[in-house]
């Protein structure tokens, strides 16, 4: 594409369109680069010297691999030091409206405390601050576990106060944090909240969900600290549960939730797990069931159908169960056939050639308006007990398609 | 395109070059600068929208037809039948379709959307513009956006010292 550009340029004799545009044109193509390269367009021509420091966005990623101290002929100048100097470097006149640091590695708590002060008086509205820390840390949940190896708790950076006092604060996004909370919690105006991998002690993690009046999105992944939270917000627009392994019961009391995106264990039967005031809002389920989950003898998909057939008004459905497709489709066909609204269905999970056709034809018959129907193959999960159970589990296709190849030799 | 339907308020929009273009009321105020003019009552029969000739302004309009719904939905809960986060995935598809142009067009459309204040057409194209400079050399960026370098050597090193951590 940039060569394709490069020969349309030497041909156009247009001249630099874009410098004509005014300054908050300017502005604004700029915001959607990273802090350093935005400051290096000043060095373009003098049409671009001051562009950048009228910029509202601080936006730098820590590409520093190892340690701080000892490497610091590797490092030309310190993460740390490039922070400063991106919001020093703003305009007199210039707020800081995004404050975006990614992979932020072993940065002292009191700089952190700054930048984030600093931001929070400038008036920041979209915060997003991923903390990362040594290979020490552990990985991933999944394969399903309710906690991690070992408890990762004490390395987390705690929250720095004032983050959560902060009235112009719409986005914020806080990746391997240790949630604290002030006295009084005052997000009058947060619309999306992200929380990833944030650890809390009891109750603090509803408490400041009960804080964010306005809030439209919610995302909680890799929260370990979840048991049983409720979503008061009215505003609430789209949910998303990722991981959340110790979640046993979700209260969401908005009457216009559209999006529902589900990811951790398969709930248990008994009352409903994820409780919506209103259901007919959902257009949009996705479901995924982890890896790791599903090696019981007959893993129970009810709870998991019902969900999905209260939400009568649903347009989109993605289901991924790392389950064989065979195993719930009856269940899954009865459901779809109330749900005259959908018109897009992805499906993945193991499906066995034998069973595709009668299995799809049973779908689509139950499925009027489908316009769009996704099959994506994804394979059980190898199971670790020894070799009786694998062969159960494949028994069944394993002759079928013996018998149709004598068929064919027949 | 630009459909007329019963009971709608339709307005007229002029390009320089003498064309007309009649567009709901609705999706014509995806433009702040054209709800600014029909709020303040400055558009009575037909708004002339000057520097942005018909190509472009069709296809900024065929912009604001396809996203009028969702955006419209922010402020009143009315409007909003359709199912917003299978409808964000389709405009996506629908928005990297639409910014395949050339550099001119895509320049063109900047400066409109950037005139006639339209955040999501200026997100678009600003971000379609920094993914093709970014991670590129000063001296490629000065080519690709045929900017002349108009300092002098010491200039140049003065602002490289002043911002010194941006440029290692």
């Amino acid at each position: 594409m940039a060569s394709d550009d490069r020969i349309t340029a030497s041909k156009m004799a247009g001249g630099d369109r874009l410098s004509a545009l005014p300054d908050k044109a300017l502005e604004r193509v700029l915001s959607h680069l990273v802090t350093d390269e935005a400051v290096r367009t000043s060095a373009l021509s003098s049409r671009w010297r001051y562009v950048h420091e009228g910029v509202p966005v601080v936006d730098l990623v820590d590409t520093k691999t190892g340690e701080r101290a000892n490497r610091m002929d590797d490092l030309k100048v310190c993460f740390d030091h490039q922070v400063a100097c991106a919001i020093l470097g703003k305009g007199a006149e210039t707020p800081i409206r995004v404050l975006r640091l990614g992979g932020v590695l072993h940065v002292p708590y009191d700089l952190l405390d700054q930048w984030i002060a600093t931001a929070a008086t400038s008036g920041v509205e979209d915060l997003d601050i991923d903390l990362r820390y040594d290979e020490s840390a552990p990985g991933p949940l999944c394969p399903f576990r309710r906690s991690p190896d070992q408890d990762d708790s004490w390395m987390y950076t705690v929250t720095p106060r004032q983050t959560f006092s902060c009235r112009t604060l719409r986005r914020l996004r806080l990746s391997c944090w240790a949630l604290d909370l002030p006295g009084s919690v005052d997000m009058a105006s947060l619309e999306t909240l992200h929380l990833d991998r944030v650890t809390a002690r009891d109750g603090l993690l509803q408490q400041l969900l009960s804080s964010c009046p306005r809030l439209a999105s919610l995302t909680l992944e890799e929260c370990l600290a979840i048991k049983e939270i409720t979503v008061t917000s009215p505003f609430l627009r789209s949910f998303a549960m990722i991981c959340c392994h110790n979640a046993t019961a979700v209260e969401l009391r908005t009457t216009c939730l559209r999006s529902l995106h589900y990811k951790g264990g398969l709930p248990p039967r008994g009352p409903p797990f994820i409780v919506i005031a209103d259901y007919l809002a959902v257009t949009a389920v996705r479901i995924e069931i982890c890896q790791g989950i599903c090696r019981e003898e007959s893993p129970e998909v009810a709870p998991v159908m019902a969900l999905i057939g209260r939400c009568e008004k649903l347009a989109r459905l993605d289901l991924c169960l790392f389950l064989s497709v065979a195993y719930y489709s009856s269940l899954l066909t009865s459901v779809l056939r109330d749900l005259p609204h959908l018109r897009q269905l992805i499906l993945e999970g193991s499906l066995v050639t034998d069973d595709a056709v009668p299995l799809v034809a049973a779908l689509l018959r139950s499925t009027k308006d489908l316009e769009v129907l996704a099959l994506l193959h994804r394979g059980p999960e190898p199971p670790k007990e020894v070799t009786p159970s694998h062969d159960e589990a494949n028994a069944k296709p394993q002759k079928k398609r013996r018998v149709v190849n004598d068929v064919t030799g027949v | 395109m630009a459909t007329r339907e019963a009971g709608k308020k339709m307005i007229m929009l002029k390009s320089p070059d003498g064309m007309e273009f009649e567009v709901e009321e609705a999706v014509a105020m995806e433009s702040q600068t054209i709800r600014k003019m029909i709020e303040d009552d400055c558009a009575d029969t037909a708004i002339l929208i000057p520097n942005i000739n018909s190509k472009i302004l069709s296809r900024v309009i065929e912009y604001c037809n396809k996203h009028v719904p969702t955006t419209g939905a922010t402020g009143a809960a009315a409007s909003d039948t359709v199912a917003p986060a299978a409808l964000a995935e389709d405009l996506k598809i629908w928005d990297a379709e639409f910014i395949k142009v050339n550099r001119a067009t895509r320049f063109n459309l900047i400066q409109a959307a950037s005139y006639l204040n339209i955040k999501g057409l200026l997100d678009l194209t600003s971000q379609t513009t920094i993914d093709t400079i970014s991670d590129n050399s000063l001296e490629e960026i000065r080519s690709f956006l045929s900017t002349k370098n108009d300092y002098l050597p010491e200039e140049e090193q003065t602002i490289r010292r002043e911002n010194q951590w941006a440029f290692q």
